[in-house]
């Protein structure tokens, strides 16, 4: 497996009992990355003096799914639909099954990655897509013009639209937010961003509601180096796993166990 | 009553058989300690890479595109679109009016050689030129509408601010959907009325050897169209029909020709259509300023009546 760069350990230790199996504790780990962002949650377009803040400081929100221990329960699309009553036809989250019935099926719940340097955001034609100070790759829907390029750039499907085919009328692009709110203009938290983007939890200290309620921890969310770090630990526990899927496409690396 | 059921029990026996003689094949493995292991055949991302472009499997979901977890070749297709096609476009059409304003300064405009008669010939019906200006509007309104979507980003969206510049991109991008149709009507008019008139002929060969009259400065002899006519003729009919095709494709996207089909119908809609705005770029220039009197023949009734 080519790795290129093994997540450092979080220097910001996680904060649970020594010895104590991190699985059960992943509300712990959630509720520290947030205690270590900025109250101004969501400044806008990432500036080179807000990359620099970020990478001393700052946390860089990702998705690791643990396909080891995912169930195919599909709770987290059930979640995800709920949570931000997304338009039908359209699934911001689905669980993909591989070798289906054969040994060594695992299932792995997918969504937009939130990509290092994100593909869906260089192709944009008129740049509606762009990276929070968190890592969050948002859209605005007002800018948004339905062309479809960046649904063509995504590795992980994640840009879908709630029209499809007509003439190429596409309507806006929709995709996983990482419950945070859109990357419009409505104030964070509103009726009218809700309507729009969904769910604004990330801007109440919450991370994705798919994460949160994985019956099984598989789905994880948080600071990568955070969540790299437990999934290592499970590794290192139980003697397996099928690695960070995703990751090496998402973000240049994958987690080394 | 009995051998009836008999009948069934064994067929189920059967059944049951094969398929516990079909299972040893993909049994579980199994640790050195007999316990199953987990790992023994379990898949990894990069294996799967390795053996497929794209990483598949079922999904729950009635969306059979969903299906694909992960298919890198987005990030290559998103170079290639932003970097290499960019590039190569630009270079393409500069340099294609580069090469005209060229020629343009050294030849000039190539003029009539014995004046005009001052009598008219009808060389083109009104039939005739309603199919060349519809194809003709069309294609200059696809060209800036995609030009938009293309350089819009770089050129455009510094100077008017990214809400006016969605706003014209929008406009843009739904007039360039549907102006497609009429691009296409318009294709296939011109295909069917000259279609007769454009074949090669014994007649194009001499215009050859004279150079087209280029350079003897003598008039080379020609059907109704002459062999450079019928060239920019046939290219833009196998460029049009492929900048269509691909068009549509992207228009009413086939999802059985997933994600890479769409890369692919994209990177050719650019490559062809960057070509094309270089062919009529030079097409527009003999038209107009490169030759005396060319131009009268598209508009008034009665066309030109001495060029060759």
């Amino acid at each position: 497996m080519p790795v290129v760069r093994e997540p450092a350990i979080a220097t910001r230790a996680v904060e649970y009992p020594k010895g104590t199996d991190p699985i059960v504790l992943g509300e712990s780990v959630n509720t520290y990355d947030l205690r270590l962002r900025s109250t101004e949650w969501h400044a806008g377009p990432i500036t080179e003096s807000g990359r620099k803040e970020r990478t001393k400081a700052m946390v860089r929100m990702k998705f690791l799914c643990d396909a080891d221990r995912c169930i195919d329960c599909n709770a987290c699309v059930t979640a995800c639909k709920n949570e931000n009553e997304v338009p039908w036809g359209i699934n911001r989250r689905r669980v993909v099954t591989i070798n289906d019935g054969k040994p060594g099926e695992r299932s792995v719940s997918m969504a937009c990655m939130h990509c290092t340097d994100a593909p869906c955001a260089a192709v944009c034609p008129v740049s509606c897509i762009y990276p929070t100070e968190d890592g969050v790759v948002l859209h605005s829907k007002d800018l948004c013009i339905g062309c479809g390029y960046c649904f063509y750039a995504c590795p992980f499907g994640a840009p879908q639209y709630p029209k499809v085919g007509n003439f190429g009328s596409r309507g806006k692009m929709d995709k996983c937010t990482y419950c945070a709110g859109g990357g419009g203009p409505e104030a964070p938290g509103s009726a009218e961003e809700f309507a729009k983007y969904g769910s604004n939890r990330f801007g109440e200290g919450k991370l994705p509601m798919c994460a949160e309620m994985c019956s099984t921890k598989s789905l994880l969310a948080g600071d990568g180096e955070v969540i790299a770090q437990i999934y290592k630990e499970r590794v290192f526990k139980r003697g397996y796993g099928s690695g960070s899927w995703g990751w090496m496409t998402a973000y240049g690396e994958a987690v080394r166990v | 009553m009995a051998f009836p059921v008999l009948v069934r029990l064994l067929v189920v026996a059967v059944v049951l058989l094969s398929i516990a003689a079909a299972v040893p094949g993909q049994a579980q493995k199994r640790g050195p300690d007999g316990a199953p292991n987990p790992t023994a055949s379990v898949v990894d991302e990069q294996t799967l890479l390795k053996q497929a472009p794209r990483v598949e499997g079922r999904v729950d979901i009635p969306d059979p595109k969903a299906g694909v977890l992960i298919e890198p070749a987005g990030r290559t297709w998103q170079y290639v679109h932003d970097v290499l096609l960019h590039r190569a476009s630009a270079v393409i059409i500069l340099g294609t009016i580069a090469i005209l304003g060229l020629a343009y300064l050294i030849v000039g405009q190539i003029r009539i050689a014995e004046g005009r008669s001052g009598k008219k010939i009808l060389r083109f019906t009104a039939f005739e030129r309603f199919a060349h200006w519809l194809t003709a509007v069309s294609f200059v309104v696809l060209a800036l509408t995609g030009l938009n979507i293309t350089f819009g980003k770089v050129l455009l969206l510094p100077a008017i601010g990214p809400d006016a510049f969605a706003l014209v991109s929008q406009a843009a991008k739904y007039v360039h959907d549907f102006t497609g149709f009429s691009f296409a009507i318009g294709l296939v008019l011109i295909v069917v009325i000259f279609f007769r008139d454009n074949l090669f002929e014994k007649i194009d060969l001499d215009w050859i050897k004279q150079g087209g009259g280029f350079i003897k400065n003598k008039h080379a002899p020609a059907g109704r169209f002459n062999f450079g006519e019928k060239l920019v003729f046939w290219l833009s009919m196998a460029i049009g029909a492929a900048v269509s095709v691909s068009g549509f494709l992207l228009l009413f996207p086939v999802y059985g020709f997933g994600i890479a089909g769409m890369q692919l119908a994209q990177i050719v809609h650019t490559v062809v259509a960057v070509l094309f705005i270089a062919l009529i770029s030079a097409h527009i220039y003999i038209g107009t300023i490169g030759m005396e009197g060319c131009i009268r023949g598209h508009g008034h009734r009665r066309g030109r009546s001495q060029l060759g």
